[in-house]
């Protein structure tokens, strides 16, 4: 009797230890299980904060691979939008990565352009129903990046066979991260479109009024170009970069407000003559100042006539009191007009243009934007003309 | 050298989620379930790392922080305040506290790791 007892305590406690084991495998699981719903969580909300970013896109893009490849059993995740020139790639250790990702991706895309919502390959025979025909065969999910309807890309998560199955769950994160995407693609299109829109407009005006000139045609368009590129070896930032943009594109707009006859007078101006040449920079100002978005930018234009010694015009500003958008502005502008021809002498070549901006640095011209530029033309621009 | 991390929170699974994250990466963790437990355990086990709600019985996670200067005596330490708490000002005060960082609710495991692992400079398993 004592022993049954004792059997009987024996295999409870023993059923208690298993189950104890195995309530703590559960709890454990269920933890792990919470964790990457956490991590989902956080990604679905950074993305959302992520949206209203629209200028960088290439960023966002990346870091929705790389926080998604941790979430997705850590192995290879792909964006490839090609025509936004996307193609993001975060590499595990797996075995296909021997092979060439793009072909893989081709082979994907092909098949998600067929229409398909989302393709899922947990199993062989799915991956040869899919249509592949490569020896060693991979798990994935891939989902269409689509930009009005139309599918433009994929977002793909890729892994070896011996690999956890993808499950819906994967599913659901992989179709709202390729939904997100889309919106931040669709986004940032319309934004581009619309201000390239409004800069083609604005420099289609400008060269309409340049027609008047035969001699300055497509000068606000180089000084443009030129100005640009100092700003970007400057390293400024991309909001005084999109300030130039406009200053420099605009610079010389008040001489719709100077007659034909003076702009393209061949020989000498009179000093009455000279005097109207000089009220262009400010009759800029007037025609742009209502344009709030133009704001910042207008100094630009207002003040691109100014020397760094104080002798030029409208207020006879002097070294850093000149605006640094001016500053730039003038360097482009003096290069522009040097190389190319006027009513009254034959355009000069790069070199020597090159001289006399090293004659006037300091006096007419920021010496230390005059190095920048020097530097700009040694990495050969396609604005240089002719000889170097 | 295993580093031992102190995690202070009265959500058991809070707790659970954290344990597993921090142990599957080589840690040591010792867990308390609010500021006085956690001032306790902080004697004995010497943590290198202090992870901790604000809102807890007994002892809320803003006294235990304090109170683990003294008791600490000088000694390096990195504290975590996880908090769900939305109004800044309650927040003010972690912003005092010299070597704490603060993270809000819900907190990605992945990232707190990650803050963990550069606070020891070395890079994530």
């Amino acid at each position: 009797m004592k022993s049954v007892i004792s059997q009987d305590i024996l295999s409870d406690v023993s059923r208690f230890m298993e189950e104890n084991v195995s309530l703590r495998k559960e709890i454990d699981s269920l933890a792990s299980e919470l964790s990457n719903r956490y991590e989902e969580l956080n990604l679905i909300y950074s993305i959302g904060n992520r949206l209203k970013v629209s200028d960088d896109l290439l960023s966002t893009a990346r870091y929705v691979i790389k926080e998604a490849s941790g979430i997705l059993h850590g192995h290879t995740m792909v964006l490839s939008v090609p025509d936004k020139g996307i193609f993001e790639y975060v590499s595990g250790n797996a075995e296909y990565s021997t092979d060439r990702p793009l072909d893989i991706i081709n082979e994907i895309r092909k098949e998600c352009n067929s229409g398909k919502t989302h393709i899922v390959v947990n199993r062989c025979d799915e991956f040869r129903g899919n249509g592949f025909t490569r020896d060693n065969w991979f798990k994935f999910i891939a989902t269409p990046v689509k930009l009005k309807d139309e599918c433009r890309g994929v977002l793909i998560a890729l892994s070896d066979p011996q690999e956890k199955d993808y499950t819906t769950c994967d599913l659901k994160l992989m179709t709202v991260l390729a939904g997100q995407l889309s919106i931040i693609i669709t986004n940032n299109e319309l934004y581009q479109n619309l201000k390239d829109f409004l800069l083609n407009f604005v420099k289609s005006m400008v060269s309409v009024i340049e027609a008047k000139d035969t001699y300055t045609r497509g000068h606000s368009e180089r000084v443009n170009g030129i100005s640009v590129m100092i700003a970007r070896a400057m390293g400024l930032s991309q909001k005084d970069i999109e300030n130039i943009n406009w200053a420099s594109i605009l610079h010389d707009i008040g001489k719709i407000g100077v007659s034909e006859s003076i702009l393209t007078k061949p020989g000498r101006l009179t000093e009455e003559e000279y005097n109207i040449i000089k009220t262009h920079p400010m009759k800029g100002h007037e025609i742009l100042k209502h344009i709030i978005q133009l704001k910042d930018a207008l100094q630009g234009i207002t003040y691109h006539q100014e020397t760094y010694d104080g002798s030029g015009y409208p207020e006879g500003l002097k070294g850093k009191e000149i605006p640094l958008y001016a500053r730039i502005i003038a360097v482009a502008d003096t290069y522009d007009s040097i190389t190319s021809s006027r009513a009254y002498r034959m355009r000069n070549t790069h070199v020597s243009a090159l001289k006399e901006i090293e004659r006037v640095s300091g006096s007419q011209l920021d010496p230390e934007i005059v190095e920048i530029f020097k530097k700009v033309c040694e990495d050969h621009p396609d604005f240089i003309r002719g000889d170097l | 050298m295993i580093h031992t991390i102190l995690i202070v929170d009265d959500e058991p699974f809070n707790h659970r989620v954290l344990k597993l994250k921090f142990e599957n990466a080589g840690y040591k963790v010792v867990a308390a379930s609010n500021g006085l437990d956690g001032l306790n355990k902080f004697k004995t086990e010497s943590p290198d790392v202090v992870i901790t709600d604000i809102n807890m019985p007994v002892m809320d996670g803003r006294e235990m922080c304090s109170s683990l200067r003294e008791i600490g005596c000088g000694r390096q330490f990195l504290t975590i305040v996880v908090t769900s708490l939305v109004d800044k000002a309650e927040r003010q005060w972690v912003n005092d506290l010299e070597n704490t960082i603060c993270i809000e609710k819900p907190v990605s495991p992945n990232n707190l790791l990650a803050t963990v692992e550069d606070y020891f400079k070395k890079p994530v398993s």
